[in-house]
């Protein structure tokens, strides 16, 4: 297992190993002001222009699926908790295929760090970093207003946030592994993101069969609606309980898969 | 005729490229779909009980979302055309500007072949769509609506050529991945206010009067607009006036644009 056998001295070294990397990425980003300007510019005005189509839109109806503006909006940016954190986390996803297919994977294998590690987080991005930092304050500010107050709402949307960024982890580590298997990685990345970009609104909008497809085949509502639905009193315990065992079986079938795949790398390149 | 004749094997070949990577195409689709049912559910859960939203129907507005994927499937394919930047940066330039063609031509052709496919695999898709999903949908029967709708279609085609192409102008005078930012920014701004997410109307009014000063609406908005009947004489014609000053504008400048790129090109590559 990658996690449970990291031990407090890895755990310095990977953090400073990730630190560098996190040193290299701003560099590099900001090796062109005007570039990263503007790239900055257009996430934060995709993120702005939804935004303000959500409130002119709920604002009208006064609800939707049942759920007022600030709720929607509190699924919103729960949202892109999630999708903005593992896009800065595990960007070394979208350069994977071109280390398989070139070969240059066989150097990662052999420094004595592990090659997921990485694979996955060898490339930060620190614009989308930038807009993460605004996001939580924002989601830290409209909290009070959903959660009525209640701590233990307040604990488990939290966690749930982390689950939902340990089944995002999950799916980039089988990403990768099968990214090595049949050299496909890209378009299967891009499917991600379209189908965990409708979990932008909650899961509760979509009609069957739809809302059981992300519900239950693919865990989109439980990595992005499920949190904030605990933060508002609206789910059970069992689906909460559900929702963790979820994140831990699909980060251990991922793992197992990514083993696997090790295993059929052929070092070859094209 | 032989001009004709050259263009046209461009469109074949362009054509072909398509049926070598099944797989790219294919999974550009699923991506299209998903978009569409977002937006499809998001709209039919806000209407719920309503009978009229931002002066729409239910009907209407669903016809609206359908009609909307329809057009941009049109419209706004241009995938092969978005490479100009890629080609400038690159130096690969340099082997089309030495061909007995003209590189716009060159590019309309390409970006041809991207609509006609795109349309037809769009047009399947919406009538699974139909058949599955049996929204109520308005069929314009009005002869002179239907025509201006595609004389608009035309327009907006037209726009989104010389808007495109000038964007892509723009990497004759940035450097490395900086070609892209631009291109992201207007993805987003295109998103938004050409209408593919909602109408126009739907914003403040002093908002859509500014935006229908500018080219963006004509794309998509304004077509179906037209097919919906809700489009006055006089409104036509001050959309007709509008988008028009844009496309000659827009052509004297990206022809400007590609004179001044030429002068500045050293073909260097990235």
């Amino acid at each position: 297992m990658l996690l449970p056998e990291v031990k407090m001295k890895d755990f310095k070294k990977y953090l400073k190993v990730w630190w560098l990397m996190v040193g290299g990425a701003i560099a590099l980003a900001f090796n062109s002001r005007i570039g990263a300007g503007m790239f900055l510019t257009g996430k934060v005005a995709r993120f702005l222009l939804f935004f303000y189509f959500l409130y002119l839109l709920v604002s009208h109806t006064q609800t939707l699926a049942g759920y007022q503006v600030n709720q929607i909006i509190f699924f919103f940016l729960t949202f892109n908790l999630i999708d903005v954190g593992a896009q800065c986390l595990f960007r070394g996803v979208y350069v994977f295929r071109s280390l398989v297919i070139s070969g240059q994977f066989d150097f990662d294998l052999i420094k004595p760090i592990r090659p997921l590690f990485r694979a996955l987080a060898g490339r930060i991005d620190i614009l989308d970093f930038m807009t993460l930092v605004p996001l939580l304050v924002l989601t830290i500010w409209l909290l009070p207003s959903v959660s009525g107050g209640s701590l233990v709402n307040s604990v488990v949307y939290w966690l749930l946030v982390v689950n939902g960024l340990v089944i995002a982890l999950a799916f980039h580590v089988f990403a990768l592994a099968l990214g090595i298997v049949t050299l496909e990685i890209d378009h299967v990345v891009w499917i991600y993101r379209d189908l965990t970009s409708m979990g932008k609104i909650p899961v509760d909008v979509y009609k069957e069969p739809v809302r059981s497809l992300l519900t239950n085949i693919i865990p989109v509502g439980i990595m992005m609606t499920i949190p904030a639905k605990s933060l508002m009193g609206l789910t059970s315990a069992g689906i909460i309980v559900f929702s963790f065992g979820v994140g831990l079986v699909s980060v251990w079938l991922s793992l197992k898969y990514w083993r696997y795949a090790l295993t059929k790398y052929s070092s070859a390149s094209s | 005729m032989a001009a004709i004749s050259k263009y046209l094997s461009i469109i074949r070949t362009s054509l072909q490229e398509y049926f070598i990577y099944r797989l790219n195409f294919a999974l550009w689709r699923v991506r299209a779909v998903m978009q569409l049912l977002i937006l499809y559910f998001l709209w039919l859960t806000a209407y719920g009980g309503l009978n009229n939203l931002f002066g729409y129907s239910a009907s209407q507005m669903l016809t609206y979302i359908l009609g909307i994927s329809l057009i941009r499937s049109y419209v706004l394919a241009a995938r092969l055309s978005e490479g100009v930047g890629a080609q400038i940066i690159t130096g690969d330039i340099s082997n089309m500007l030495i061909k007995p063609i003209s590189y716009i031509r060159y590019i309309f052709s390409r970006d041809f072949s991207d609509k006609f496919i795109n349309i037809f695999f769009s047009s399947i898709e919406l009538i699974v769509i139909m058949v599955v999903l049996k929204p109520p949908l308005i069929f314009q029967s009005n002869p002179l609506l239907l025509i201006g709708t595609v004389i608009f279609i035309l327009v907006g085609l037209t726009l989104y050529f010389l808007l495109n192409f000038s964007l892509s102008l723009s990497a004759f005078w940035l450097h490395g991945d900086d070609w892209w930012a631009p291109r992201f920014i207007f993805g987003i701004i295109v998103d938004f206010l050409a209408g593919g997410l909602f109408p126009i109307d739907v914003l403040p009014e002093a908002v859509r009067q500014v935006v229908m000063l500018t080219p963006f609406p004509y794309l998509l908005f304004f077509p179906m607009k037209v097919y919906l009947g809700q489009a006055q004489t006089s409104y036509i014609l001050m959309g007709f006036l509008i988008s028009g000053f844009w496309i000659f504008g827009l052509f004297l400048f990206q022809r400007w644009l590609w004179q001044q790129g030429l002068k500045s090109y050293v073909a260097a590559g990235s």
